[in-house]
C-alpha cells in the first residue's frame, strides 16, 4: 500500500505530534474507565470472550466465588452464574476443564466447591498459550495496575457488547434441520475409536487432571465432578464410549463425587454435544444446591 | 521472531543502537547480518543451514557469471537457476509429488516416499529463492546495461560480494514474507548509513500503518473468519458465511499488506528503499490492474523473471493466454505446495485471459459508475479466489457455496456480522477515498486545506495508535509466513 509521504514532508512532525495526542487520548480513556462509567465489554469473538472470563476470575478481588464449574463448551451452557452471583463458570468453548482448573489452583484463594465437567474434551489438555498470556507476571501487573488495557475495555467490545446487549440473543435460534445435520457430523466424527497415540494422550490428561484434583482438594475445596450427557446417537458411537470408560476407570464412584443430574431423561441437544437451554438450566439449578447456605 | 513480539521489540531497539554507534559504522553490514540471523533463527536454529547455504551458493554463482564470458557465463547462470529451482522443489514440493506417486501407484508404505512426505518447509525459503534467481539473472541481463549497474551488484572481491549478498537475501525486514526484492534495485543501495539521513516521518507512518493493519484489523477479523471452516459453516445464514468471506477478503489484505508496510518501515529505519508491495489492490477495475497492485513484488517478479522471457504478448494471442495462465498457476503453486493453489492461480488465469479477451480499448477511463462496478465485480472474482486459501481442501470449498446457496433461509448471526463488518470499515475507506475520481478531489482540497489536512493526519495517526494499545486482537502468525 502507498503510503501518502514523501521525503519533503519529513520535516512535518506528524509522529511526534500523533504519539503526544495518543497518550494524552489513552490517559483519558483510562480516567473514564476508572470512573466506572464504561461498562465492560463480554467479548465480540469466542476467543476474547473465554479470555475475558478467564482474566475476569482472576483480577476479581471483589466477589470470593464459593463454587467454580470448570470445563469446555458444554460446561459453558451451564448458566450457573446467572442463578447465583457466589458461582462462577469457567466452562469455555473450544477450551479443556484442566485450563480451568490450573486457573483455580493460580487464584489467591480456592472456591468452596469446585465442580469439573469430565468429558472427552479432556483430550485437548490445558491451553499453555492462554495460560501463559493470563498468568505472565509482566501482563498480569499491567492489567491489574491498568484496568483500561484489558480486553473486556476494548472500545469496539465495549460498542459492540452494548448494541448486542440492545438486539440481540445471546444463543441466537436453532433449526431442527441444522441441529440434525449437526449431530450427523458429530456421529461422523466420532464413528471410530481413537488412534493408540491419542488413546496414549488422553490417559496421560486424565492422570494430569486427577493431579489437579488432587492438589485442589488439598486445598479445602470440595470436588464435585460433573458428566453432561449428549445425544443418543453420539452417545453410542465408539469413540464416545472409549472415553467415557476411561473416565470411568480414572475416577470411580467409590472414589469421587459424582453429579449427574439429568440421569433418566431424554437428552436434548442443539448439536449431538451440547444441551439446549432448558436442560442446561436445570444442570445448573442442581449445581447451585450444592452451595452452602447462606 | 515476530513483528508483533515484545521479543522484536527489544530485538530492533538494540540492533538500531549497534548499527548507528559512531564506533561501529564500519561495521554496520555485518551489524545487520548477525542482527538477521538472530531474527530467522530465533525459533529453529537450524534452519539457518538452509539460509546460508543459499547465500553461498548465488554468491559463488554469480561471481563466476559476472567473471566469465560467451557460453560458460550462461551456463553458470544457468546451472545456478536450477539449483535454486531445485532446492525449492525439494523442500516446497516433494510432499506434494510423493503423494500423487503414492496414490497412483498405491505404494504409500514406501519409505522414500514416506520422507519425502515429511520433509519440513523452511519459513522464507519462496522469497529468498526468488531473490536469489533474481541476483543470478540480473548479473547476466545487465551485463551490456550501459549504466554499469551490474558493476554495483557484483563487487570486486568475492569476501565483499558474499557480505552484500548476505544481506540482499537475508535483510530482516523482507526476509521471511518479502517484498520480494530485485537485485538490480537493492545492492546499489549498500553503503554506509548516517542517522541524519533516516526519513523517520516515512517510517513511523510506514510502521504504524502496519502494525495497525496486522493487529487491529487482521488479527481481530481473524477471530471471526477462523468459523469458515468444516463444518461449522454449514450452520451460517447466506448472509453470515459471505460477510465472513468478504471479512477474510479484508483480513489477508490487511494481514500481508501490514507485514510489507512493517518491514518497509524498518528497512528505512536502517537506510534502505524496499519496494512497495501493495496499492490499493481491491478498487482495480480489471484483474490485470489487480495484478499490478496487489503483491507487486511477486508479480513483476513473475512477469520480469517468467512471463517475459516466455515471450509474455509479442508472440500471438494464443500464446499470450497460455503465457498467462502458464505464470499464474505457476504463481499459484508458489504460494504452497496443493493442488488449490494451483486451482487458484488457473482461475485467476483463466479470468484474466478472458478479460483480455473482451477489452478491446482501454485508453478510455471509465465514468464513476462504471468503475464502482468494474472494481466490485473484480472485488468479487478476487474475494472467491480467497476462498481456496481458507478452505484448501476442493469438496470443502464447493460444500460451502453449496450452502451459502441452500442457507438462505437462516437467521444471519449479527454477532459475527457486526463485528467484521467494523474492522473492515478502514480498509474499506482506505481503498475508496484512492479512488481516481475522489483522489482528484482529495488533491484540490489538501491544496487549499493544509492545515486541516495536516490535523487530519495527525488524528488518524493518533487514533491508530491508541487502537494498537487499546484493540489489538489476538495474536496470530502473518498469513503470507506458509508460504
Amino acid at each position: 500500500m502507498a503510503i501518502p509521504v514523501s521525503s519533503s514532508t519529513s520535516n512535518s512532525k506528524i509522529a511526534a505530534t500523533s504519539l503526544v495526542w495518543a497518550v494524552l487520548g489513552l490517559g483519558l480513556y483510562g480516567s473514564v474507565v476508572l470512573t466506572g462509567r464504561v461498562p465492560y465489554g463480554t467479548g465480540i469473538n469466542q476467543d476474547q470472550k473465554n479470555y475475558i472470563t478467564q482474566q475476569h476470575y482472576l483480577m476479581d478481588k471483589t466477589s470470593p466465588f464459593d463454587l467454580v464449574l470448570a470445563g469446555s463448551s458444554m460446561a459453558a451452557k451451564v448458566k450457573v452464574q446467572y442463578l447465583d452471583n457466589r458461582a462462577y463458570n469457567l466452562g469455555v468453548p473450544g477450551g479443556s476443564p484442566q485450563t480451568g482448573l490450573q486457573i483455580i489452583l493460580k487464584a489467591q484463594r480456592v472456591p468452596k466447591v469446585v465442580v469439573c465437567e469430565l468429558s472427552p474434551t479432556l483430550h485437548l489438555g490445558p491451553d499453555n498459550v492462554v495460560l501463559a498470556r493470563l498468568l505472565d507476571p509482566t501482563g498480569y501487573a499491567v492489567s491489574e495496575r491498568f484496568p483500561f488495557l484489558r480486553q473486556e475495555f476494548q472500545p469496539t467490545n465495549v460498542l459492540l457488547s452494548k448494541l448486542k446487549k440492545k438486539s440481540l440473543d445471546d444463543e441466537g435460534t436453532v433449526t431442527s434441520s441444522a441441529t440434525k445435520i449437526a449431530i450427523a457430523d458429530a456421529v461422523q466424527m466420532n464413528k471410530d475409536e481413537p488412534k493408540p497415540e491419542d488413546k496414549a494422550k488422553f490417559a496421560t490428561h486424565l492422570r494430569e487432571t486427577r493431579e489437579l484434583l488432587r492438589q485442589i482438594k488439598e486445598r479445602g475445596s470440595r470436588v464435585v465432578l460433573l458428566e453432561l450427557p449428549v445425544a443418543a446417537e453420539v452417545d453410542a458411537t465408539r469413540r464416545m464410549r472409549y472415553y467415557h470408560g476411561e473416565i470411568v476407570r480414572e475416577f470411580p464412584v467409590s472414589d469421587y463425587e459424582w453429579l449427574l443430574p439429568l440421569a433418566g431423561e431424554e437428552v436434548q441437544t442443539t448439536d449431538g454435544i451440547h444441551l439446549v437451554p432448558a436442560q442446561a438450566a436445570k444442570v445448573a439449578r442442581a449445581l447451585v444446591a450444592l452451595l452452602p447456605a447462606k | 521472531m515476530l513483528f508483533n513480539s515484545w521479543i522484536f521489540v527489544g530485538f530492533l531497539i538494540i540492533t538500531f543502537a549497534l548499527y548507528y554507534l559512531p564506533g561501529l559504522r564500519r561495521f554496520q553490514i555485518p551489524v545487520l547480518l548477525l542482527a538477521s540471523a538472530i531474527f530467522y533463527s530465533y525459533t529453529a536454529p537450524i534452519l539457518l543451514v538452509l539460509l546460508v547455504t543459499s547465500v553461498l551458493l548465488n554468491t559463488w554463482v554469480s561471481f563466476n557469471t559476472h567473471h566469465s564470458s560467451g557460453k560458460a557465463q550462461r551456463n553458470w547462470a544457468v546451472s545456478g537457476v536450477v539449483i535454486n529451482l531445485a532446492i525449492l522443489g525439494f523442500f516446497k514440493y516433494a510432499g506434494l509429488l510423493a503423494a500423487l506417486i503414492g496414490q497412483l501407484s498405491g505404494a504409500t508404505g514406501n519409505d522414500a516416499l514416506q520422507f519425502l512426505l515429511h520433509v519440513p518447509l523452511p519459513i522464507g525459503i519462496s522469497f529468498y529463492t526468488f531473490e536469489g534467481i533474481s541476483l543470478l539473472v540480473d548479473v547476466i541481463k545487465l551485463q551490456k546495461d550501459p549504466t554499469h549497474v551490474v558493476d554495483r551488484i557484483v563487487a570486486p572481491t568475492f569476501t565483499q560480494h558474499l557480505q552484500n549478498t548476505g544481506l540482499f537475501v537475508t535483510f530482516f525486514p523482507h526476509l521471511i514474507a518479502g517484498p520480494i526484492l530485485k537485485a538490480r534495485h537493492f545492492y546499489p543501495q549498500i553503503g554506509s548509513k548516517l542517522l541524519r539521513q533516516i526519513n523517520f516521518e516515512y517510517a513511523f507512518r510506514c510502521i504504524v500503518t502496519g502494525y495497525f493493519l496486522k493487529m487491529v484489523i487482521a488479527d481481530n477479523l481473524s477471530s471471526h473468519t477462523s468459523w469458515i471452516a468444516f463444518p461449522v459453516y454449514k450452520t451460517l445464514s447466506t448472509v453470515t458465511g459471505m460477510t465472513l468471506l468478504f471479512g477474510y477478503s479484508m483480513q489477508i489484505f490487511a494481514d500481508f499488506a501490514g507485514y510489507s508496510l512493517i518491514g518497509i518501515g524498518l528497512a528505512t529505519l536502517f537506510g534502505y528503499d524496499l519496494p512497495q508491495n501493495f496499492n490499493f489492490p481491491y478498487i482495480s477495475r480489471s484483474l490485470s490492474e489487480f495484478w499490478r497492485r496487489w503483491h507487486i513484488s511477486l508479480s513483476t517478479w513473475l512477469r520480469d523473471y517468467l512471463y517475459f522471457p516466455l515471450g509474455g504478448n509479442k508472440k500471438g494471442p494464443r500464446r499470450t493466454y497460455i503465457n498467462l495462465a502458464l505464470v499464474m498457476v505457476l504463481g499459484g503453486l508458489w504460494h504452497g505446495a496443493a493442488w488449490s493453489y494451483a486451482v487458484w492461480g488457473a482461475y485467476h488465469g483463466l479470468g484474466l485471459a478472458v478479460e483480455r479477451f473482451f477489452t478491446r480499448d482501454e485508453s478510455a477511463a471509465p465514468g464513476i459508475l462504471a468503475s464502482v462496478v468494474r472494481a466490485s465485480l473484480v472485488f468479487a472474482f478476487v474475494t472467491l479466489g480467497w476462498l481456496l486459501f481458507k478452505l484448501p481442501d476442493f469438496h470443502e470449498a464447493l460444500e460451502f457455496l453449496s450452502f451459502m446457496k441452500t442457507n438462505l433461509h437462516m437467521k444471519n448471526d449479527l454477532s459475527m456480522i457486526a463485528p467484521v463488518l467494523l474492522f473492515s470499515i478502514p480498509v474499506v475507506v482506505y481503498h475508496l477515498t484512492n479512488m481516481d475520481w475522489l483522489r482528484e478531489r482529495r488533491q484540490v482540497w489538501i491544496q487549499s486545506n493544509n492545515r486541516s489536512y495536516r490535523n487530519l493526519v495527525v488524528a488518524i495517526y493518533s487514533l491508530m495508535i491508541m487502537s494498537l494499545v487499546l484493540n489489538y486482537g489476538n495474536s496470530s502468525l502473518f498469513i503470507y509466513f506458509q508460504f
